[in-house]
């Protein structure tokens, strides 16, 4: 046996003391399983739980967009916004993404398909009361503006950002491109082994009761080699989230990609259109069933979402007492 | 006694057999409860992860387009790269609540048996500690080995050629041999 095989065997051995003492009865594990199939089957049959939760994720996905957007959607994070080169976020470009496609992307995410190595050195998202707004504004480093006319927010709070690289493995990043449906050729050679650093800065949270969330963060960060293209690479992003090559083609050659945020909108669950907000264009969202909504917008270099589980025709009234 | 492949067993759950679906979990269960075990190293959350993986089974052999495509993939291989997946999804979300460097916690009533000294339990719990210090895909190569799956199944669950396995696995013996060692060290 050579030192190598021997060494292998040695861990091995010392690996055998994890083995569990004893199995699970299988029986009573597929009983339960059974038990808990068919108590999906029945929250999807109700439209309860699973679809409020989806709704919900919807709403909030540009919160999660605003604060933690890289982080929270594997395969579309690694694809859709890693590769948009070192900028500050300066509006953004609403892409449909159907269901079929996230169906297909979430399996991808589970099956643990990635376009490389991810390494999170900070996890952000880690949340923390506040008694004040000017509290608020030391921790995070922000002016925090606030809604005027609700007066003051019942709850606020701070949101942890965080930061973290992926390293392109242009192997793996064509097979999730094929995986998805994308066009693997795209994806030009010189991006094998590139590094993209992603940063996502602390934001403030303000609430009043349930019925409205302000949150408010720096843009986030996205630095990336110079020498790769990011049309091309958005071009790619695009077909992931699903878009035909040629449409995918025509918007990649029209979006600003030196500071333009690809947001995907899951087209079953949401609608979107432009609106003129806080001085600026931004994008409102509202769900196509339920009540709830809200406005998206970048100004001076901070994203600012304004929610609701009201009447989302509320919204741009209530943006204008901004201060 | 014919026994169905994996592939065949599939192709009658996507037409609705649950007792092929029963044969497929009895078939892989035992194997996918023992890897996350060996990395969680408690029984209720091997099990409640090893329910997650066949629960995720089950809802995608419904996506019936998707399967169709992907028939020809190795299931098993699909399987034990989702419980893998899984288990280490568990220890980032202990991580987040614990510190970093704490030792997981044993198996509080059925690690390997109640006799079993201080010693021992101080040991597994190094060995899981220099596990959590290795790439996933080296971790998953080592675990899988020595449960007795076979190169052509460590390489086909954890995305690699089959000849390259021999060699990844010395890297990872030798990997784990030198965070073992850096682990006796500190203590």
């Amino acid at each position: 046996m050579s030192n190598e095989e021997k060494e292998i065997q040695e861990t091995l051995e010392q690996l055998a003391a994890l083995a569990p003492a004893q199995m699970p009865s299988k029986t009573a594990a597929f009983a339960r399983l059974q038990s808990d199939i068919r108590n999906s089957k029945s929250e999807i049959t109700n439209g309860g739980s699973i679809m409020n939760r989806r709704r919900t994720l919807a709403i909030g996905f540009a919160a999660v967009l605003v604060l933690t957007v890289l982080f929270s959607f594997p395969a579309v994070r690694a694809t859709a916004s890693d590769f948009l080169g070192l900028f500050r976020v300066q509006k953004f470009a609403p892409i449909s993404i159907s269901p079929g496609q996230l169906a297909t992307l979430e399996q991808l995410a589970e099956e643990g398909m990635a376009p490389g190595e991810l390494t999170i050195n900070h996890e952000p998202g880690a949340i923390t009361p506040v008694g004040s707004l000017s509290e608020a504004g030391l921790q995070t480093g922000l002016t925090v503006r606030t809604i005027a006319g609700l007066g003051d927010p019942t709850e606020i709070k701070v949101i942890d950002g965080g930061d973290g690289r992926l390293k392109i493995d242009l192997t793996a990043a064509r097979a999730l491109m094929e995986a998805a449906g994308a066009d693997p050729t795209l994806l030009p050679d010189n991006i094998d082994g590139a590094s993209v650093h992603v940063t996502v800065f602390p934001g403030v949270q303000q609430s009043w009761s349930e019925e409205y969330t302000f949150l408010q963060a720096p843009s986030p960060w996205v630095d990336y080699p110079e020498n790769v293209d990011a049309q091309i690479i958005g071009e790619a992003a695009l077909q992931v989230l699903g878009t035909e090559p040629r449409e995918a083609r025509r918007i990649a050659k029209n979006i600003d990609w030196a500071g333009t945020l690809l947001m995907p909108i899951p087209s079953e669950m949401v609608t979107y259109r432009e609106i003129s907000v806080d001085g600026v264009s931004g994008v409102a969202l509202e769900p196509l069933d339920g009540d709830g909504g809200a406005l998206l917008w970048q100004k001076d270099g901070v994203i600012y979402m304004l929610s609701t589980q009201g009447d989302t025709a509320e919204l741009p009234e209530v943006a204008k007492s901004i201060r | 006694m014919t026994t169905l492949s994996d592939s065949l067993l599939l192709e009658r759950i996507q037409q609705g057999d649950i007792d092929s679906f029963e044969a497929l979990f009895s078939r892989h269960y035992d194997r996918v409860y023992g890897l996350l075990y060996r990395l969680v190293g408690n029984r209720a959350e091997a099990e409640d992860l090893a329910q997650e993986v066949f629960i995720k089974l089950y809802k995608h052999t419904s996506r019936r387009r998707l399967f169709r495509l992907n028939r020809q993939q190795n299931i098993s291989a699909w399987l034990y790269r989702v419980a893998t997946n899984a288990g280490y999804d568990a220890l980032k979300m202990r991580k987040r609540r614990w510190q970093r460097d704490t030792m997981l916690v044993p198996d509080p009533a059925g690690g390997p048996g109640a006799e079993q000294t201080v010693a021992a339990q101080e040991e597994q719990a190094r060995v899981r500690a220099v596990l959590a210090r290795l790439p996933q895909r080296q971790a998953q190569l080592l675990l899988m080995r020595q449960m007795g799956f076979s190169y052509a199944e460590c390489a086909a669950a954890c995305e690699v050629a089959p000849g390259s396995v021999g060699t990844l696995l010395s890297r990872a013996a030798a990997a784990f041999r030198k965070e073992y060692e850096a682990i006796a060290n500190d203590q």
